[in-house]
Parts: structure tokens; C-alpha cells; sequence
């Protein structure tokens, strides 16, 4: 807007001119304002009355400048009441002295007489009276020497004159005394100067309205009344009505000066719009007149034509627009400029302008002033959209005018034209400050639409089809647009042949004329200067692109168009390299390019031009990490690739030179995009310490086709955790193969040797050193098997890696530190060549958990047996391996788990247990549960062994062993590693029996009555037992429940307890079946012990309780061959007690044992013998019956009777002889007690057996 | 040039989608074209990544339409510029699937945008001068007084379904 006349297009306020305060510096002698006769003809205010000053006076001058509105928004203000009907108007307040220079009413008479008609003023005003001229305006087409005279329309003079010179109100601040004694004079003083100043303005005919304020000097004033009476005197004496006068009083504040001043302002409001309305309605006046009044003088000079109706009233509704607008009428300014500009392009007035005439640059200089004021009415008034409407209606009708009658729109002058339309849009949005919310504050959609542009506004109809452009966007666009259109009009200056493009002093007049046919220069230089032939000093393009480009860039940043804002700055430092301004280039790309949103969502074709340019100014600027970093990024393939372009990391600085130190450039790969990746595999989850781990390296090219192969000279590896850092040194092999897709090779690393290795202070770990080829072709693969032995447990994750390219003239490094979650995969050299399968689908396949060193002792229970017997004593041999590298300080635990309660007992072999003190062992598991043994040092892949004890399982249960080994190895004392390993031990009984009782017949005699032996007479009564003896026969059949055959070494029978005063004796046994000491599982071992039971004193007729046990003494049969203690039988045979159930035997009853014996002369004849006994005191009577059978015969009496004397026995023989032979027979001798008449049961004795019926004998069959 | 009513540009799709077997990318495009559009440029931009949650606003698929041919890059950039306006649009709460009106970028070219369900971001960037027509004698106006947010609604709205299994497809 610059470059339009400032008051042809500012906001007009009233001017309202402060004298008799200090003036302004720059206010003082009106240097800018350029006026026709100002100073010739101009009526002077004069006066010198000196200026006032103090502390009050400086104060309120401050205050009446603070409002001064000329640099407010372009926006309706609200009144201070915020009633917007009656809007508050602002001033345009500037300080002069008194004395002013007020601009010429009239022109200067034409020099030359001319015949004039004696018409009225076009002013209306009674014309002068020295002059036969109609005089006029200096500056209207009427008076001759006007710039307008004869056709012109209207020059930004004449706004001027009402903006900048002459006031529409002037206030002039006088001293008032205090002092009781000068008051008279003072006033009288005051009232002279007053009434000359207001002489003075009402000559120069201009109706600004007057004011006069005065400023108490200080001293005790007097009362009140008094005051009010001297100034009403005053006002008096000058003719000033009561608005027109103030007093400031001497101590006012200046919250109070700006009260008043307020007040003031307020005050002058209705008297200043009534001034412009009646400049209004005289232009209004002249208007309706509808003729064309007549020149000062006709013209003489070039046409003689004169300005048309039409373009007379062009300039009326101009001024008529101008004088709403200091009156702040908007809308009525509007209609008044809407009108004045359809008439000015309507058919009378631009059409009838010839393209060559001056007059056309100076309509189209209107034109675009009309059109400003227009577009800030509408944004005054809000509506944005019509607005730009009219912006581009402008632009349109421009045009179009342009084309037909103009220069055309194909040349330099109409792209700056355009280029200036679109930044004046932008400085009116600016000024208008129309409010484009900023996106955070903002809630609602429509609100954050309008960050970016405003919707339309609500007087056009929803329905309307409103252009996309037409939603006024904010500033950036526009500027943006500018700058586009400046560049297509450097296109068209670099156009202009060279024979235009000199001076006008060095070319040919006919040229001079030919150019001002083709180039349009309004507001635009000439084309010497728009495009010098010297190349320097002309017009400065770039310049005028960068400034709009920037202050474009700022609108978008503010906004957070952050891709925009990348655009811009790209285009700027284009501008900037295309003047070689290589640094500032530099400047904007180089803290752009690491953060470019290009980069994060993938506009590749974006990015390389980016990097081109930054490329570019680098390399100018000689920054070569700059180069290194754009260079590693480009060779990327994503990266659309220049033909001509040789990509090559390593000649990135070829033309560059050296630089001491060389440039060392690390690049992060979150940071950058790559043309190298890499990645580490690890092949299982878990590793353990101590073992070899398998890891792979990847990297993969993903460089540009055509690029030359990446050297990388290291790659480094580091671990979080406990691995080892690895570092890969390039084998520097010139003739590395980079075709193939995909290489595998295999690495050993060794220790980095101590000489080159200095290890950091945190680095506890040294580096793994291997070589390798690293020379990566482009799109290829190289895949490094990788084995690292972790030291030490816990997690190990890869930390980072880093690539590394040494050349001659830089370092560069490509560290990797975010290891995504990426498909890994494992590489394999297979049959078909190479292949990769997916692994790791679930973990983290740069993470490998490290597990402990494993324990490698090995214990082992060489002798265990899968079924142990209760009460046998296991020895269980524990052999302790150490297959560690070294020797191992060990320590051996075993307990025994199963029923807490069961009486097993652990020891050692020699039969020690554990020491109490030893306090590991836990209280519910008794100390015999426990062993605890410290081993010592084993040798490395020595053996030891121990024994224990297992004793006293009286129950058939399950107990488990735990044994463990806790040891450290002897170079690493710190570390306890333990091996554990349980067994189960199940003990069950090896053997169940079953027992049965029979009576026997005793063979020896009962005591004889008649005998007495002399050991009853003694004394000693306890010396040997005296009583009947019974023999009873335990017949005891014993079943094997072992898994396999054991030797029974003896079976005896124990006696336990016997009561009832007797004595027993108990036989060895008489083994029935089988007849080897060893018994099978589930075999029966039946056997017979005999028992004679005496009672110790004769005629004891207790009962005799009988608790006897079965006791086996056996061993394994396999312990023969395997035992090592063989010499030591007792340690390997168990001694396993069979409870018997207890016996009683009747001691005193009478009985009946039936014995038979084969007749050893006459075959199957049978003795059947019955001994009938009485053990009691009584005598006994029995009746002995033999029952026929039809199975034998027998011989012997049938019936008979026994009588029995106490304790006295007898035998009753009888013969049989079967029938047949082979069977049971079953004699029924029936014996009946007389005495109780009871019939006794007959007892069967050695083989036979019984029934319920009675007794069973066998006949053997025949031999 | 001549705007189709909304019914004109569902019919003409329809009958477009019935003659090509092409995705419906160039169904619509196509459909945009016959209606006289000078240049319709569309894009779907965008995808979720699932890797750390955000927009990944690659571009998926650029087509020009005489006479811009020429003018990638160009176009790439106005593309891209219409991004922001994504993204400070999301800012904002509840937004629709049809973001109208991005910004124009001149009194000429104008960009239109619509996000799917999924992320997919769709721009159209539309010609409102059309062919250039400029008759002496007369002041040209743009072809067309405006453009409906509407009007352009159905090339997204009758989208037919196996866009889908496109958009995934692309990388």
C-alpha cells in the first residue's frame, strides 16, 4: 500500500489541531506535506503568544496525543458507553504552535488573460474582487496549473488538504492567572489574542470550529465565583459560546487531564461531524447542479477536452465518501465510493481515457484507492466475504480495462500491479484486525475454520454458492500470492530486450516512445530501471519477494501451518541462492531440515527438493557437515534419483576443501532418513551365562540404484546389560562383493588388544573386536552370524549401533538407537541358497534374557532302587561330579521329605547325624531328617561320594530326597550356585502272613501221681515249672509282596509276652514249603513252629495269653553280586517282625486231640488214636460213642466210657480201615462230659483237619 | 463449465463404477473429470501406524488432470500445505468425516478434504475458473460464482465398499 499516496487510501479521522501547546517536531513546519501554494498563498494563522508549558501543560498535551487515532485498527470502535449506534469517533490530534499554515483557497490567476465568463464560483462563494477570474481550488481541473487541469479526475492532494491541513477543529489552550493582580490585565491580554486568533480563522474561510482552554497558572485562585465570573467575561468579550471554553484548574491530576480530555473529545464530536456535514452537503450541492462548471481559463495546452459530467461526478461522490468517512459513517462512505467507482468504470469516464494519456494511470490510480476504501468499508462493517469479492471484481475490471484500452496484462507492470493488489489486501485484513482466532483458543469448528479463512458473512444467503476464495483467508495467503506474482514480473522484466533497457539519455527518442506504448509503468519503474542492461542498480526483485515471502511465512508459522511454513522458507532460500546470498540460504534450510515434516510423513519428492537446496547453499557455504547429512539422506532410493547425479557418500566433499580438523558428523537414526539400516537378531529369547549366544547383524542398503557402494570402516555395537560391546573393523577389502542380494558371513571376535583399547571409565566391559567385510552395495543385505559368551545374568538388549565412515576428508556416523519393533528375521544358508525365516513374533528380538551359569556339578544316586522294604536299611551312595572348568568348594545338603511323623531316620554311613547345631535344618522336619555336609574343594572333573543311612522305616510310605550341592567355583567366590536334584524313595512291606494255631499232643508223660520228682519238694518253686505242659503247633504261612526274589536267611519265632504263669518254649521251624531259602514275589513260604507252653505250678487252670512274633531275617538276593560291604553280611540283611495275633491258650479245660498213624504193616489200616485229657481237679466221666460210617470200618469199642482222674489223661485207640482210598473220611466219635452233659470237641493234631461236622483224616491212596 | 447437481455426480458414478474395473479411486476421478472439472486432484493420505499411535501422512496415490501434468510438484506442495489444515481441524473437537472446504489457494484453485473412519485422508483439489474463457469486451469472472461444500459431497459419499481392501493394500 506503500506505494499508493498515504492519504489517497488511509482511514480518514478528523483533524484536530492543538495550538499554543508545544509543538511537535515534525509537527511543527509540515515538511511532508506537499501542497500546491501552501506557502505562497496560504492564509496564515499568526500569532506569538508564547507557547504554554509546566508540568500540566506537558501532561495534557500527552493525553490529547494518546488520542490520536490514525494508527488505530480499521474497525468499528465502540463508544466508551459500548453503545455502537452512536460510535465513538477518533481523532487525528497533532500539536502545532499558534501560529499555522493554512492551505490556499483559491489558485493563482492564470498568467495569461483569457476571456472568461462571468459565471458564480464553483465554490459558491462570492468570487474575488481584484480578479475578472472565476478562480477555484488550486488543485481542482478547473484552475489552470492544477495537476488535474483541464480532464484530470481528482489528485490525492485534495484528501490531503482535508486529512493533513486543514482542521476541523482547532483547540487553543491559553494560560489563565490566578494572581489576583494581574487578572484583569491577563484576561484582558487573553481576550485580545482570542478574539485576533478568531479573527484570523474565520478570514482564511475555512469553518473549523474553535475552542479555547485554559490552563490555570498556579496561585491561590480566589474563589469559585470568582473564576467563573472572570471566564465568563471572557467567553463574553469573545463571543464564544459556553462549549467552546474550559478550565483546567491548577492541581489537576492526570487521571482528572484524562477525564477532561475524554470529556473534550466527546464535546467536539457533534460540532466536528456537523462541520464535515456541511462539507458534505456543499459537495453534494455542486453534484445535483449536473453540469460541468467552466474552467478558470480554457486549456491551451494538449487536449482541450475537460473533465465529463460523469468524472465530475466521480470526484463529488469521492469527496462525499471522504467526508462520511471522517465523519465515521461507514456505510454511507461506502455507497458514495461504490458509486463513485461504477461511475468512474462505467462508459463515460475510463473508457474515454486513452491508454497513453497520463489521465489513464491516474483513473487507475482512483480506481485502486476507491477500491481499498471500499474493501476496509466492508471490513468495517464485517463482511469479509464481500469484501473479497470486490477484491476480485477489482482485479477483474482491472484487467479487463487494462487489456482493452491499457498496456496489457502480458508485461512487468501488470504482475506488479497484481503482485501489489494482493499485498494491500493483506495490509487492509492487517489493519482491519479482523480477528482470525489462533487454533488453540478456539473451540468450535467454525472457529477453527476461521484460523485459516472467516465464513461468510450472515447477510449472504446460505444457500449461495460462495467461491472457495471468496472466504477471506488471512494475510498469508495474500502476502503469499504477492510474492508469486512478483516473481512472474521479474519473468517478464528479464523479458524486456535489451535496446529498452537503457536509459533514456542513451537511447533514440522514437524508442523512448515506442516504450511508453509497451511497457505499462504505473506504480511500476520504467524499464530501464526495472531491468537495467547494466544488471545493477535497477529494481530490486528479490528484495520485494523475500519481504512478502516472510512476512507470508510469519502469518502461516502463527498459525501452525508448519507444512506450509516449510514450503515458504524453501522458496526464500530459493530467492536467497538466486542472488547468492548462499548464507542466508543457509541459514533458513539448515535448522529447518532436521526437523522437516516431510521427512516424518514421507514426501520423498518434497524432501529432495529441500535437500537439494540445502544441499547446494552448503556446499557454498562450504559447511560440509551440512553436505555429509543431506548427502546420507538423499542416497536413500525412496528419494526420486537425479540422472546425472552420482550418488556416493564417500565423494560427498569431493570438491569441498580439506578442513583441518576434518568434519566428524553423527547422525541419529530417529533423526535422519538412512540408506543403511541395521539390525540385531537375537536367535532365542534366553541365553545363559557362560554359553555361546547367537546373534545376527543385519544391515541392509537401501540406497539409491545407482549409487556407489557405502565403505563403512566400523560398526559398533554396544549392549545394554551384560554383553559385551562388539566392534566390526572392515576387512578393507577393495573387491567386496556388493552385487549379490544377500551375504551371511560368520565372525570371531577376539579381545580387544590392550595396546589400542583404553577402556572408559563406565565401560567396565571390553570390546569384542572382529573383521569383516562392510562394504554394502546398494540394495544389498549383509547378514554377520555373531556368538558373544555373556559374563553375566540379567537382561541384554542392544543399546545401539553405530555405523561408521572414515574417509580422508570426514567422519561419519550413523547410530541407531531405537530399536523399533520390527519383523526380525533369521538368516540361513539352506540348500536353495539363502533364506530368512521369520523368528521372534512374540518378543523383542533385540532383547535376550540372560539366565545364571547353569550348575555343572552332577550328583547321581548310583544305587537307587525303585521299591525299598520298611525297616531295611538303605545305604544310598550320592556321587558328586564337579564338571565345572575349575575347582568348586562344595557343600553337600539332603533331607528327607515325606510324613513328618515316621520314625526313619537319616545318617551318615558311620552312623553320625547331624550335629543340632546346625540350625538349617527347618523345625517341622526333625534333625534326623536333615544332612548337612561340607565336602570341601573338588578338583575340577573329580568325584566324590557319599553315603546315607536310610533306617527305621517302619511304615510302607513315599518319602523324596532333596539332595543339593551348594558350591561356588574357586575363582568366583561371590557366586553360590546350587544343584538340586529329589529322588523318591517308596518303602513297602515285603511280607504279609497268615497264621493258624493247632494243638498237638504233648509226648511227654503227664506228671505220675505216684512219682513225685524230687524238684517239688524243694524249696525253690520257681526253679523249674511243675504244671502240664501243652504243645501247640503255629503254623504260619508267609506271602513275598517284594517286586523280587529274596533270600530269607531264618525265620524264628519270638516270644513276646505269655501270661498266666506259664512257660513256653518255642521250637525252631519246621519249614513245610518251600524248600530253598529263596522266595519269589508273591510266593507262600509256609512253616511250623512248635510251642509247648508249660504252667509252672500244677493245678493252675488260668489261661495262658500267648503274644508271639514272627521275625525274618532276609536279604536281597541281588546284594550278593552288587553289595561291596559283601564282607559284611549283617549290613545287608533286614530283619523284617511280623506281629502275630495273641493266642490263649485254655490251660485248665478237658480236651479231645484225635491223632491218626498209618498202620505200617497192613497197608491203608489207620490208628486213630484219642486222647481224652483232664487237666482239671475233678473227676470227669466221659461217654465215648463211635458213629458207623459207610466210608471205612473201624475196630474198637463203640461205645464205651472213660472216666478221668484230676489231671489225668487217657487214649482210646481205634482201627479203621477206609473204603476207598485217596479221600478225606471223616470219623464221628462223639464225647460227651457226663458230669456237665456236654459233648467236647474233638481236636484234630498234625495233619488232620476239622470241620464244622469234625474231624478229617486222609487216606493216602495206595502207593 | 457447468457444476453437476449431486444426483448428476452419484448417476455418473454409478454408471462409471458399472463400465471400469478399476478401484473406485479412478471411478471418481474419472467421474470428476467428465463433469467439465478442469483439474481434480485427489489423495488419500494417510495411515495409522500402529508403531507409536500417530498419522503417518505419506501420500498414497497423486493423480493430475490436464492441464496441470506437468506441475507435480507443485501440486505436491499444495497437497502437503492442505496437512496442516488436517491437523489443526482435529485439534478441535468432534470433527466430521467431511471437512469441507480446506483453504483455497488462490481465487483459483481451492482444496477440499475428507477423512475416513480409518485415517485415510482425502483431498480434492478443484479448478473453479475451468477452462479459461475470456471473451473480449466483457469482464470475466470465474466460471463458476461458487461451490457448494455439497457439491462435492458424493464423490466421498457414494465411495462404493471395496475401497476398503484398496486403501490397506497400499503401503
Amino acid at each position: 500500500m506503500d506505494a499508493y499516496p498515504q492519504d489517497y487510501v488511509n482511514h480518514n479521522l478528523p483533524l484536530v489541531l492543538l495550538s499554543g501547546l508545544e509543538a511537535d517536531a515534525e509537527d511543527g513546519s509540515n515538511p511532508t506535506v506537499d501542497y500546491p501554494l501552501l506557502a505562497e498563498k496560504g492564509p496564515k494563522i499568526f500569532s506569538d503568544f508564547p507557547p504554554l508549558s509546566g508540568s500540566v501543560a506537558e501532561e495534557l498535551r500527552r493525553v490529547l496525543l494518546e488520542e490520536d487515532g490514525s494508527q488505530m485498527p480499521w474497525k468499528a470502535g465502540l463508544a466508551s458507553s459500548g453503545n455502537p449506534s452512536s460510535p465513538h469517533i477518533t481523532y487525528r490530534v497533532r500539536s502545532s504552535g499558534r501560529s499555522y499554515q493554512l492551505p490556499p483557497r483559491k489558485a493563482n490567476p492564470p498568467k495569461t488573460s483569457a476571456p472568461t465568463s462571468p459565471t458564480i464560483d464553483s465554490d459558491g462563494t462570492p468570487s474575488g474582487s481584484t480578479t475578472p477570474y472565476v478562480l477555484h481550488s488550486p488543485i481542482s481541473p478547473l484552475s489552470p496549473g492544477s495537476p488535474t487541469f483541464p480532464d484530470g479526475l481528482l489528485t490525492p492532494w485534495w484528501v490531503t488538504k482535508h486529512q493533513e491541513l486543514v482542521p476541523a477543529a482547532v483547540i487553543n489552550f491559553f494560560p489563565f492567572s490566578l494572581d489576583p493582580n494581574m487578572n484583569s490585565l491577563r484576561d484582558n491580554q487573553l481576550k485580545i489574542e482570542i478574539n485576533s486568533l478568531k479573527k484570523e480563522w474565520a478570514s482564511s474561510g475555512f469553518k473549523t470550529r474553535f475552542l479555547v482552554v485554559l490552563i490555570s497558572e498556579d496561585g491561590d485562585g480566589g474563589y469559585e465565583g470568582e473564576i467563573d465570573d472572570r471566564v465568563a467575561g471572557i467567553r463574553r468579550a469573545t463571543n464564544l459560546d459556553q462549549k467552546s471554553i474550559f478550565v483546567i484548574p491548577p492541581d489537576a491530576t492526570p487521571s482528572e487531564l484524562k477525564d477532561f480530555v475524554k470529556s473534550l473529545f466527546s464535546l467536539l464530536q457533534p460540532s466536528v461531524v456537523e462541520y464535515y456535514r456541511d462539507l458534505s452537503k456543499h459537495a453534494r450541492r455542486k453534484r445535483n447542479r449536473s453540469s460541468i462548471p467552466p474552467p478558470t481559463a480554457p486549456p491551451t495546452t494538449g487536449t482541450s477536452q475537460t473533465l465529463s459530467l460523469q468524472g465530475w461526478n466521480v470526484r463529488y461522490e469521492f469527496k462525499l465518501g471522504i467526508f462520511a468517512e471522517f465523519r465515521q459513517e461507514m456505510d454511507a462512505a461506502c455507497r458514495n465510493y461504490e458509486s463513485a467507482y461504477e461511475t468512474l468504470f462505467g462508459q463515460e469516464v475510463f473508457e474515454n481515457i486513452a491508454g497513453w494519456d497520463p489521465r489513464f494511470n491516474d483513473a487507475r490510480l482512483l480506481g485502486d484507492a476507491l477500491a481499498i476504501r471500499i474493501i476496509r468499508c466492508l471490513m468495517w462493517t464485517g463482511q469479509t466475504t464481500s469484501a473479497t469479492r470486490f477484491w476480485v471484481d477489482h482485479r477483474i475490471r482491472t484487467k479487463d480495462i487494462v487489456n482493452r484500452r491499457g498496456k496489457g496484462s502480458k508485461n512487468y507492470g501488470w504482475e506488479a500491479w497484481e503482485a501489489r493488489w494482493s499485498s494491500v489486501m493483506a495490509q487492509l485484513i492487517r489493519r482491519a484486525e479482523i480477528s482470525l482466532p489462533s487454533p488453540e483458543a478456539s473451540g468450535d469448528q467454525s472457529m477453527a475454520m476461521s484460523s485459516i479463512f472467516h465464513p461468510p458473512e450472515k447477510s449472504i444467503p446460505t444457500g449461495e454458492r460462495v467461491n472457495p476464495w471468496e472466504h477471506l483467508h488471512h494475510e498469508g495467503y495474500w502476502l503469499y500470492r504477492s510474492a508469486k506474482h512478483t516473481m512472474v514480473r521479474r519473468e517478464f522484466a528479464l523479458q524486456i530486450p535489451n535496446e529498452d533497457r537503457m536509459s533514456p539519455g542513451q537511447s533514440p527518442a522514437s524508442q523512448i516512445a515506442n516504450k511508453s506504448y509497451l511497457y505499462d509503468t504505473y506504480l511500476a519503474p520504467e524499464t530501464h530501471i526495472e531491468a537495467p542492461q547494466s544488471g545493477e542498480g535497477g529494481f530490486n526483485h528479490s528484495e520485494l519477494i523475500l519481504s512478502s515471502l516472510k512476512a507470508a511465512l510469519a502469518e502461516f508459522s502463527k498459525r501452525q501451518q508448519t507444512r506450509q511454513v516449510e514450503r515458504l522458507s524453501l522458496e526464500i532460500a530459493e530467492e536467497y541462492m538466486r542472488i547468492g546470498s548462499w548464507s542466508e540460504a543457509y541459514s533458513i534450510l539448515e535448522p529447518l531440515w532436521s526437523t522437516l515434516s516431510w521427512r516424518k510423513s514421507g514426501w520423498w519428492f518434497l524432501m529432495e527438493n529441500f535437500g537439494r537446496v540445502l544441499r547446494e547453499s552448503a556446499v557454498r557455504k562450504q559447511e560440509s557437515e551440512t553436505v555429509l547429512r543431506v548427502d546420507w539422506e538423499l542416497l536413500n532410493k525412496v528419494f526420486p534419483s537425479r540422472p546425472a547425479w552420482h550418488y556416493d557418500i564417500h565423494k560427498s566433499l569431493e570438491n569441498l576443501p580439506a578442513e583441518k580438523p576434518k568434519p566428524c558428523v553423527v547422525l541419529r537414526a530417529e533423526d535422519v532418513m538412512t540408506s543403511l539400516t541395521a539390525s540385531i537378531v537375537f536367535e532365542k529369547s534366553e541365553g545363559n551365562v557362560g554359553e555361546p549366544l547367537q546373534a545376527q547383524l543385519i544391515i541392509s542398503s537401501c540406497a539409491q540404484k545407482a549409487s556407489a557402494p557405502i565403505r563403512l570402516s566400523e560398526v559398533k555395537l554396544v549392549f545394554e546389560g551384560c554383553l559385551r560391546p562388539v566392534k566390526l573393523q572392515s576387512d578393507q577389502n577393495e573387491d567386496a562383493d556388493t552385487s549379490s542380494p544377500c551375504c551371511i558371513s560368520s565372525l570371531s571376535l577376539r579381545e580387544a588388544s590392550s595396546a589400542g583399547d583404553i577402556q572408559s571409565p563406565t565401560g567396565v566391559l571390553a570390546t569384542l573386536v572382529g573383521v569383516a567385510d562392510l562394504t554394502i552395495g546398494p540394495s544389498q543385505t549383509k547378514v554377520y552370524n555373531l556368538t558373544c559368551i555373556p559374563r553375566e545374568a540379567g537382561e541384554a538388549q542392544v543399546a545401539s549401533i553405530t555405523m561408521s565412515v572414515d574417509e580422508e576428508k570426514f567422519n561419519l556416523a550413523y547410530v541407531i538407537t531405537d530399536h523399533g519393533l520390527r519383523d526380525a528375521y533369521w538368516w540361513q544358508e539352506t540348500k536353495k541358497g539363502l533364506s530368512r525365516r521369520r523368528v521372534g513374533k512374540d518378543r523383542d528380538t533385540g532383547k535376550c534374557k540372560i539366565m545364571p551359569k547353569p550348575p555343572k556339578i552332577r550328583i547321581s544316586t548310583p544305587n537307587l532302587r525303585e521299591t525299598y522294604y520298611t525297616n531295611e536299611r538303605v545305604a544310598l551312595k550320592i556321587g558328586i561330579h564337579n564338571e565345572e572348568d575349575e575347582g568348586a568348594d562344595v557343600s553337600a545338603e539332603i533331607r528327607l521329605f515325606g510324613s513328618p511323623e515316621s520314625t526313619a531316620k537319616l545318617q551318615w554311613l558311620d552312623g553320625s547325624s547331624n550335629p543340632p547345631s546346625s540350625g538349617t535344618s527347618s523345625p517341622t522336619e526333625g534333625p534326623s531328617h536333615f544332612l548337612k555336609q561340607t565336602i570341601g574343594v573338588m578338583e575340577r572333573a573329580s568325584d566324590k561320594e557319599l553315603i546315607v543311612v536310610l533306617a527305621d522305616t517302619q511304615d510302607a510310605a513315599k518319602y523324596s530326597l532333596e539332595i543339593s550341592a551348594v558350591y561356588h567355583v574357586v575363582s568366583d567366590v561371590q557366586t553360590p550356585i546350587m544343584k538340586v536334584i529329589t529322588v523318591d524313595l517308596s518303602f513297602i512291606r515285603p511280607f504279609e502272613a497268615n497264621y493258624d494255631f493247632k494243638p498237638s499232643i504233648h509226648p511227654f508223660p503227664w506228671p505220675d501221681f505216684f512219682s513225685v520228682s524230687d524238684e517239688l519238694i524243694r524249696d525253690d518253686p520257681v526253679s523249674a515249672p511243675g504244671g502240664l505242659s501243652q504243645r501247640w503247633c503255629l503254623n504260619s504261612k508267609v506271602v513275598s509282596f517284594a517286586l523280587e526274589p529274596l533270600i530269607i536267611d531264618q525265620m524264628s519265632l519270638k516270644l513276646l509276652t505269655l501270661t498266666g504263669g506259664a512257660v513256653s518254649t518255642i521250637n525252631p521251624e519246621v519249614l513245610v514249603s518251600p524248600e530253598t531259602p529263596h522266595i519269589s514275589p508273591e510266593e507262600l513260604r509256609e512253616s511250623n513252629f512248635f510251642l509247648d507252653i508249660q504252667k509252672i505250678t500244677l493245678g493252675d487252670r488260668r489261661p495262658a495269653a500267648l503274644n508271639v512274633a514272627l521275625e525274618i531275617i532276609w536279604r536281597r538276593l541281588s546284594d550278593e553280586s552288587t553289595a561291596p560291604s559283601e564282607s559284611d553280611p549283617e549290613v545287608n540283611t533286614t530283619t523284617t517282625i511280623l506281629e502275630i495275633p495273641r493266642f490263649v491258650v485254655p490251660m485248665g479245660e478237658p480236651r479231645v486231640l484225635a491223632s491218626s498213624t498209618p498202620s505200617t504193616s497192613f497197608p491203608g489200616l489207620l490208628h486213630l488214636e484219642y486222647t481224652l485229657e483232664n487237666p482239671s481237679t475233678h473227676f470227669l466221666t466221659f461217654n465215648l460213642m463211635m458213629e458207623a460210617s459207610e466210608h471205612f470200618a473201624f475196630s474198637g469199642s463203640k461205645t464205651t466210657v472213660v472216666q478221668l482222674v484230676p489231671l489225668s489223661r487217657h487214649t482210646v485207640r481205634y482201627n479203621i480201615l477206609p473204603a476207598k482210598r485217596g479221600l478225606w473220611i471223616q470219623p464221628q466219635l462223639v464225647v460227651v462230659d457226663t458230669y456237665f452233659n456236654k459233648s467236647l470237641r474233638v481236636l484234630p493234631t498234625g495233619e488232620m483237619r476239622a470241620d464244622k461236622k469234625g474231624i478229617l483224616v486222609w487216606v493216602d491212596a495206595d502207593d | 463449465m457447468r457444476i453437476g447437481t449431486s444426483k448428476e455426480l452419484g448417476n455418473s458414478l454409478e454408471h462409471l463404477s458399472s463400465s471400469y474395473s478399476q478401484p473406485w479411486l479412478v471411478r471418481e476421478l474419472l467421474a470428476l473429470e467428465s463433469l467439465g472439472k478442469q483439474y481434480v486432484q485427489q489423495k488419500p493420505l494417510g495411515r495409522m501406524s500402529i508403531a507409536n499411535g500417530t498419522y503417518q501422512d505419506n501420500p498414497l496415490h497423486i493423480s493430475l488432470f490436464p492441464p496441470y501434468t506437468d506441475a507435480t510438484i507443485e501440486f505436491s506442495f499444495l497437497l502437503n500445505s492442505c496437512l496442516d489444515i488436517f491437523e489443526i481441524r482435529r485439534k478441535q473437537t468432534s470433527i466430521d468425516q467431511d471437512l469441507g472446504l480446506l483453504h483455497a489457494i488462490d481465487e483459483r484453485l481451492a482444496a477440499y478434504g475428507w477423512l475416513t473412519t480409518t485415517g485415510v485422508k482425502l483431498l480434492i483439489i478443484v479448478d473453479m475458473f475451468g477452462q479459461e474463457s475470456v471473451s473480449a469486451g466483457k469482464p470475466t469472472g470465474p466460471a463458476v460464482s461458487g461451490l457448494r461444500d455439497s457439491d462435492l459431497k458424493p464423490v466421498c459419499g457414494k465411495r462404493p465398499s471395496p475401497s476398503l481392501p484398496v486403501l490397506m493394500a497400499n503401503p
